[in-house]
């Protein structure tokens, strides 16, 4: 593996750590009227579109399209 | 009113059908593949309103409801992540293998990836059951449905009976072409309505804001996870999205791709697009706390579709239950038509019971299999009164549990028939066992332990297949060369 898929491989484990949010866990305070641990993993979903945008240009298997494929 | 929007949302749905069978070739590769033509924008919408079903709407309010918030960071939030990583992963390769060697379907991939009729048989019967519980649920939902948003005139045997009926009749009529374009009207309708839905019934209730301080005070634990779910059972529950890599229905959609490079839109988008269907059922099963107090198990299934009869009833009513039917037939046509795919691929033309058959015979073979599974689901949903949300995990548990089987076939040149058929078995084995277990006490866990049945099956399988390819010989070397290139 080259290291741009290595590092498209850590991108996605930082985010799969990132989703067990337990310094959260028995949080029921409100931000912006919203329950804090909703919140966060509203967020977390923005940035795992961000985040596997980032993975898409790192590591796309590319040469799949060649050929007849195309 | 409600029941004339609902009426008419059918009409258009069987509309796009007819209008697709207008553009249908005859050949079976139009039928069960749109001829490998869908661009990226229909496939994200196929693929993802494939996956977003009643378990989405219904089974996460529901769940919600008892469980508070934290149900959308255990299951969307993570399939937010997995299920695009498996995309990423698995679905520009298999797309690739399928259309090189003429794929149809998931059992023909595994049957020739190691060669074993006998493994694409086991593969046949294994992906038939499995998928039986989620179809089961689509159909329990719109009997629900129906049945909340016309306040009780429409029965509940009535409202699973035309979504049988509506399936049935457009999967017929139009293919896969069809429920690729259905699916992304569908998928449009569910997210836009469910985001009107939200914000009527809260603007109704005084604002999110609001409910969530009455909430704050009323049912606080609904608002932590503490006492709702255990981090065991949160981290094994993160399994479960990978069901979407073994999903026959999925399967199939990938393989309808016109190129490798329309799988990327659906990656970077999945995230949001979840996070928009999930949020709204969510925060109105919570919510639903205030003013349907009490309800147990099962009960809750219906609470999203009460809460907008209470809030919104009439138009929003009847464009909420359009927007329910939607996310159910988009999920419940692909697996209908997957299933025929499957029959009459691997069944019918693969034991030679469609020699001498033309392509509109082999199709018409499908759909009378469909259409007998769909008559043995309608009628177990007349007697289920199961939690809908347990009955799509339990089914869940099944495929992700099958997830070492796309792994080897794809990456593994080592993996051998037995190591797969080892898989499978280990995964009928152990998910007969505990779902036995757990079906009496409600439970998709192990025992008395808060670990999901899914992290156990999964590690039997993995090690099943490790272990069986390992003690067995490897397929030649021709054949291996097919799907995974020599390094």
């Amino acid at each position: 593996m080259s290291s741009k898929h290595w590092l498209a491989l850590g991108l996605i484990a930082a985010m799969y750590l990132l989703h067990n949010d337990w310094w959260l866990w028995n949080d029921s305070s409100l931000v912006a009227g919203v329950p804090v641990g909703l919140a966060y993993h509203v967020g977390y979903m923005m940035v795992s579109a961000v985040v596997l945008t980032a993975v898409v240009k790192l590591a796309w298997p590319s040469d799949l399209d060649s050929g007849d494929d195309q | 009113m409600t029941l004339g929007i609902i009426v008419v949302y059918m009409a258009l749905v069987i509309g796009i059908g007819v209008v697709s069978n207008r553009l249908l070739s005859g050949a079976g590769d139009d039928y069960f593949l749109a001829a490998r033509s869908i661009g990226p924008v229909v496939l994200l919408m196929s693929l993802f309103g494939t996956n977003m079903t009643a378990f989405a709407l219904l089974g996460s309010s529901g769940e919600a409801y008892h469980a508070g918030v934290g149900v959308f960071g255990l299951m969307p939030a993570i399939s937010g992540l997995v299920i695009p990583t498996v995309f990423f992963i698995l679905a520009p390769r298999a797309w690739a293998i399928g259309k090189r060697h003429g794929y149809t379907t998931q059992v023909q991939f595994f049957r020739d990836r190691w060669g074993s009729d006998a493994l694409g048989l086991l593969l046949f019967v294994v992906l038939v059951s499995l998928v039986i519980p989620y179809l089961l649920i689509g159909v329990m939902a719109g009997g629900i449905t129906l049945n909340q948003v016309t306040f009780g005139a429409v029965p509940e045997w009535i409202g699973g009976l035309v979504i049988c009926l509506v399936v049935m009749c457009y999967v017929t009529f139009g293919g896969l072409r069809g429920t690729a374009w259905v699916n992304t009207f569908q998928t449009v309708v569910f997210m836009i309505l469910g985001a009107v839905t939200v914000g009527v019934v809260f603007s109704r209730m005084g604002g999110v804001g609001a409910v969530m301080a009455r909430i704050a005070e009323e049912a606080p634990n609904l608002l932590v996870r503490e006492g709702n779910f255990s981090r065991v059972h949160w981290l094994s529950y993160t399994l479960i999205p990978l069901s979407a890599g073994m999903f026959p229905h999925m399967f199939m959609h990938w393989l309808s791709a016109k190129r490798a490079d329309n799988f990327k839109l659906t990656v970077r988008l999945y995230p949001l697009c979840i996070a928009l269907v999930w949020l709204p059922p969510v925060l109105l099963g919570v919510a639903g706390n205030l003013d349907f107090p009490g309800l147990v198990g099962g009960q809750s299934n219906s609470i999203l579709v009460q809460m907008i009869g209470l809030h919104a009833p009439g138009v929003l009513a009847g464009l909420l239950g359009a927007g329910v039917f939607a996310a159910v037939m988009s999920s419940l046509d692909s697996q209908v038509l997957s299933l025929g795919t499957m029959f009459t691929e691997d069944i019918v033309d693969h034991y030679g019971y469609g020699d001498g058959m033309n392509d509109k015979q082999r199709v018409a073979t499908g759909r009378i299999f469909v259409a007998g599974i769909l008559v043995m689901v309608y009628l177990m949903s007349l007697f289920s009164q199961r939690s809908i949300f347990d009955l799509a995990t339990w089914s869940f548990t099944g495929f992700a549990s099958l997830f070492p089987i796309v792994v080897g076939a794809l990456f593994w040149r080592r993996s051998t028939k037995v190591g797969a058929i080892a898989c499978v078995s280990t995964v009928v084995v152990l998910w007969l066992y505990f779902f036995t277990e757990g079906w009496s006490a409600g439970s998709v866990q192990v025992a008395d332990t808060d670990i999901m049945a899914v992290a156990v099956i999964l590690a039997g399988s993995t090690v099943a297949m490790i272990v069986g390819s390992l003690l067995s010989s490897p397929p030649e070397k021709e054949r291996i060369d097919r799907f995974i290139a020599s390094s």
